[in-house]
């Protein structure tokens, strides 16, 4: 029995050698050649179980192949440790450009680190961790970007108050508890009924940005509050049509009912009026620059200080133009240039084609009801930068290569023919700057 | 190189023989299929290693391997505490719950990651399992339903406190716990979670703690009129899952640098899957906690390759299935024909 | 000694009732909508669903067994529900159905032909449906245009009684009829108790266990398909919390885990338990947090009063 037992070690052990051992020394060679033909870039989300990451996917991927590149998605099912792990591996594998979305706030900092330990050049987008940014991880985390939560829930609530001529009872539907753009939105929206006196907020719910837990809060909210709701704002769009079947079942047509990011599902509801508006955050689009800013920092961009952060546009969709929207971005293909975004396949007519404004992050609104951990300090060099004038300098040189005008709805939708996108260059508190054809 | 995945399994095949064998009698036809089915856990590590290495050229890299260790450790510990309560026939649905309310829990009252929050974590962890068992033990429920509670209710206190945030802990000290590396090129995770598993593979089974769980989870009425103090006994095994989350939860903490306060439910499944996997029977009293860090590598090994090889999440839920069924079935072929009672 | 066991079990009894009827008053009292005729039609559609999905987990655990995958079942269905749903009209649902029942005859068959435990063969079902329904919606929701089946939860059958209050209804009757007046019923409860003195009996264990799942099965499935209805589309996880509830309910209302004890009378009782409590807790405006805080300690608190602990050898 023992013997029998040895020689099955032996086996298995003989059997891992066999495999291992070619594969061993064949990886050297491989790294070797790397530098020749196409890469891979990795692109990082939460889930495929999700209509915004299904499109976000879409973005990364076809950034990637026009750039000539092999497109890995490493999903981790919003779980942080998977997320570390995958990107672990990758890195391990050779991997030298990654980008994307990050689990929880949290993992920020220990992704970061990461890319930095293993000289991986990394972009990422949409949640960034408290008091944390690129040049506190160091060189390889190369940009943030995202459509400023707090801005969106802003003008979510100047569409909300204009639409029900600044009196009405609302009800806000947040996302996931501990999720930071589902709460800086609503948090915006609580800001801008703040200032009309007739505004008021009769409850507040997470709704897990999920269909079904918008439908049912609704239909309870229905019974509690009856004929006084007369809005809804929800932080994502599912909620929000969760939201619209519930009004529409118990015969409340006239609520009005806003939601965040536009996927061509959801556009049915907007198309019908059931949905007043929704704010468009072109997550393919972030997705897909993102994977460009890792392209670019890998052949030797380097961004000043006033690019490691940047805020990027967004826009809203009423019944005007939303047929424009999925006229647009709901066909197989993206609109978007991917290559033309790089700056270093284009040093000299690079365009985003999208609003971007930096980020100057003592005042970033993600961060100013958060406290600072016990002794840190926001490193000095984003002071300096703004003291010496870079930030405007930065944020006019991106609007002056921001050409391609895909994104900026139709003249004809005013007035809602605008990109929207935070800025707080002058150092101060963050303004919404607009952009129109 | 290699030998860092060969070595965790390969003692286990130096260990003893295992309890199935030991009581089933004696046939010379059957002991073959047995023997074969004992290594049906290994010969399907060696299986994925195989295909995975094949299909993806990441996977067999040496930094690739630590990495599935790293990732192995922390599910060896949850898996391990589960093991306990499962041996007795009864289960931990709260190990999810655990987590995240002992992290959080030391996370807000140590936020600088020093002796205190590591102290706190471990404390708090042990006396949620103990919660568990005393509550199934005076109040004679099923742990079933109990833990399923509690474990609503850990999860529940622990986004009331945070707000459902997870709190970042930037200690470089803390984070040295795990990401420190006392031999170059292996972090310090792996070894502490070896290092705690095996003394409590050695707790199960060279205790009479050890022995008395294995007895409860064969026939309870029979330990109970052996004189074997049932309750307190149940009390222990919830307190050791506990104790093991615990350990569990502050090498995640420190490995990701904070503490979490929202997990879903897939920690609680693959770590059950893994202890199946391993062979222990959920209807207990068969198995042990040394056959459940192969099922930890399985399920590890499975969820790295298939991310490697860019298989697609949604097929990886069916491929998943698919193995765990099969697994479970092979490993219960020697029980088989013993078994009359399925539930 | 005997006495005391009696009052014990005359008190078990009704503690359901008193249970259900404290909390109710204590919510009627601090919110004099809450019993309005709109509420009470909003819990009964809120709780339908869930009374579907437990009347057939009910069938699962008299036999001491478990079915886990009857979340992902509801959502699995929902969906092939909405798909066919251009192509059929209301008469999805009963592909909606097949569906579910078929998956509940796989779990079957795999439990009882291939021997596994029940709880691990519809753990890893669930997975699976999970990533098959995925596939299937492409990962997002896919909307149901089709009057028919959107009139499937909204429309009436019976004078103004909405078909979403109906259905339950009718699930909870045939249950209760099957559990308690046919051979099959009654061979459920002497699963739970004894399998093996079953065996030897001679009743068609292994057909009964069979039966069952799939009735599980389809339970599930008419609940997906009511679902994807009244949403107006089949979502991603949408059955999800469904699981847990379900488990909870037949719990709460009084069915062992451990099997042969307990009846679908006894899970109505449950669920609406459940329905009044969580609707409840919306109406007082707790926290997502509290709530799940509020919902451990009363599982606790309604299966400890509600268990039989003498029909018990040992506790698991």
């Amino acid at each position: 029995m023992y013997e029998k037992k040895s020689k099955i070690f032996f086996l298995f052990i003989a059997c891992v050698l066999i495999v291992s051992g070619p594969s061993l020394f064949a990886g050297g060679e491989q790294e070797a050649e790397a530098a020749e033909g196409p890469e891979q870039m990795v692109t990082t989300y939460a889930t495929m179980a999700n209509d915004f990451f299904l499109t976000f996917d879409q973005g990364a991927r076809e950034a990637v192949e026009a750039l000539g590149n092999e497109y890995i998605a490493a999903t981790d099912d919003r779980k942080p440790e998977k997320f570390i792990s995958s990107m672990s591996s990758y890195a391990a594998a050779g991997v030298t450009m990654m980008s994307g979305y990050s689990p929880t706030i949290g993992s920020v900092v220990e992704a970061t680190k990461l890319v930095n330990r293993e000289k991986v050049y990394y972009s990422n987008v949409l949640e960034i961790a408290d008091w944390w940014t690129p040049l506190d991880a160091g060189p390889y985390w190369g940009m943030f970007h995202f459509p400023d939560a707090r801005a969106i829930g802003l003008q979510g609530g100047e569409v909300m108050a204009e639409a029900l001529g600044g009196e009405g009872k609302t009800l806000l539907l947040l996302g996931f508890p501990g999720s930071k753009a589902g709460n800086d939105r609503g948090l915006g929206f609580k800001q801008t009924l703040e200032k009309y006196p007739g505004m008021e907020i009769l409850a507040e719910e997470y709704g897990d940005f999920v269909r079904d837990k918008g439908y049912k809060i609704t239909a309870d909210w229905i019974i509690k509050y009856g004929d006084e709701i007369s809005g809804i704002y929800c932080t994502n769009t599912s909620m929000a049509v969760g939201a619209a079947v519930a009004c529409k079942e118990a015969g409340m047509k006239d609520v009005i009912i806003i939601g965040t990011d536009a996927n061509k599902e959801n556009m049915d509801y907007l198309k019908d009026g059931s949905i007043y508006a929704i704010c468009g955050i072109y997550g393919p689009w972030l997705a897909g620059h993102a994977a460009v800013v890792a392209y670019d920092l890998r052949h030797g961009w380097e961004p000043t200080v006033a690019e490691t952060m940047m805020s990027t546009g967004f826009i809203l969709l009423t019944e005007d133009n939303c047929q424009w929207y999925i006229d647009t971005f709901c066909g197989d293909k993206l609109p978007y240039d991917w290559k033309k975004m790089s700056r270093t396949l284009n040093p000299d007519n690079w365009d985003p084609q999208n609003l971007m404004i930096p980020i100057y992050p003592p005042t970033f609104t993600n961060w100013e009801f958060v406290e600072k951990p016990k002794g840190y300090e926001v490193p000095e060099e984003y002071t300096e930068a703004l003291e010496a004038g870079q930030y405007d300098e930065i944020r006019d040189l991106y609007r002056a290569h921001f050409v391609d005008h895909t994104v900026i709805p139709p003249s004809a939708s005013a007035p809602y023919d605008k990109v929207y996108c935070s800025d707080n260059t002058s150092g101060g508190a963050a303004v919404v700057s607009t952009i129109s054809k | 190189m290699g030998g860092c995945l060969v070595y965790p399994p390969m003692l286990f095949c130096a260990g003893k023989d295992t309890r199935v064998a030991s009581i089933t009698p004696f046939q010379p036809k059957k002991i073959q299929l047995e023997t074969f089915v004992r290594y049906v856990p290994l010969l399907l590590i060696l299986l994925l290693f195989i295909i995975f290495s094949l299909t993806s050229t990441a996977f067999i890299k040496f930094r690739n391997l630590v990495e599935i260790l790293q990732l192995s450790s922390i599910y060896l510990l949850l898996a391990a505490g589960e093991t306990f309560p499962v041996l007795m026939g009864s289960i931990d649905l709260s190990i999810g719950g655990i987590i995240v309310a002992s992290g959080v829990i030391a996370a807000t009252i140590a936020p600088y990651g020093g002796i205190g929050t590591v102290v706190l974590i471990l404390v708090i962890a042990l006396l949620l399992g103990m919660l568990n068992g005393l509550i199934v033990a005076f109040l004679k429920l099923p742990s079933f339903i109990v833990t399923l509670a509690t474990w609503f209710i850990y999860a529940g206190i622990a986004i009331a406190l945070t707000e459902g945030y997870n709190i970042n802990i930037r200690s470089n000290q803390f984070s040295n716990i795990s990401n420190g590396r006392f031999i170059p090129g292996i972090p310090n995770l792996i070894l502490w979670a070896l290092l705690i598993y095996f003394l409590f593979v050695f707790l199960s089974e060279k205790t009479k703690m050890g022995r008395y769980i294995f007895a409860i989870g064969g026939k309870e009425d029979v330990a109970a009129r052996m004189g074997i103090n049932v309750g307190k006994y149940k009390i222990i095994a919830f307190s050791i899952c506990g104790l093991l989350v615990g350990a569990g939860t502050l090498l995640l903490s420190s490995r990701l640098g904070m503490a979490s306060a929202r997990l879903g439910s897939s920690y609680l499944f693959n770590a059950l899957i893994a202890v199946v996997l391993g062979g222990t029977a959920l209807s207990g009293g068969v198995g042990g906690v040394r056959k459940t860090i192969l099922g930890v590598l399985i399920i590890t090994m499975m969820e790295n390759g298939m991310n490697l090889s860019g298989v697609d999440i949604r097929v990886q839920y069916i491929v998943k299935a698919a193995i765990l069924i099969a697994g479970v079935y092979v490993i219960s072929i020697p029980d088989r024909s013993k078994q009359t009672i399925m539930k | 000694m005997a006495s005391t066991s009696n009052t014990n079990n005359r008190l078990v009894k009704y503690l359901p009732f008193i249970l259900l009827i404290a909390v109710s008053v204590f919510f009627g009292i601090l919110y004099p909508t809450f019993f309005s005729i709109k509420n009470v039609f909003n819990l009964i559609r809120q709780m339908s669903f869930l009374m579907i999905v437990s009347m057939g987990m009910t069938f699962i655990i008299l036999m001491g067994s478990i079915d886990a995958s009857v979340g992902a079942n509801v959502t699995f269905s929902g969906v092939i529900a909405a798909l066919l749903g251009p192509v059929f009209g209301v008469w999805a649902v009963l592909f909606g159905v097949l569906a579910g029942a078929l998956v509940g005859l796989l779990n079957g068959a795999l439990v009882i032909k291939v021997k596994v435990p029940s709880f691990l063969v519809t753990l890893a079902i669930m997975g699976a449906l999970d990533g098959a329904a995925l596939l299937l919606m492409n990962s997002s929701p896919i909307n149901i245009h089709d009057e028919g089946l959107l009139n499937f939860s909204n429309g009436t059958l019976l004078g103004n009684f909405p078909n979403v209050c109906l259905i339950p209804i009718i699930i909870v009757l045939v249950s209760y009829f099957i559990i308690s007046q046919t051979a099959f019923g009654r061979s459920l409860y002497a699963i739970g108790g004894n399998e093996q003195a079953t065996l030897y009996s001679g009743i068609n264990v292994r057909f009964m266990q069979l039966i069952a799942f799939v009735i599980s099965g389809a339970t599930a499935g008419l609940a997906g398909c009511l679902q994807a209805s009244m949403f107006e589309a089949a979502c991603p996880y949408m059955g999800e919390d469904i699981l847990m509830n379900a488990i909870a309910a037949v719990v709460i209302g009084g069915t062992q885990l451990s099997g042969g004890v307990g009846g679908p009378l006894r899970t109505v009782f449950g669920v609406v338990l459940i329905a009044v409590i969580s609707s409840g807790m919306n109406f007082m405006g707790l926290e997502p947090a509290t709530r799940q805080i509020v919902t451990g300690i009363i599982m606790i608190l309604a299966v400890s009063v509600n268990i039989d602990r003498s029909k018990m050898a040992y506790v698991k």
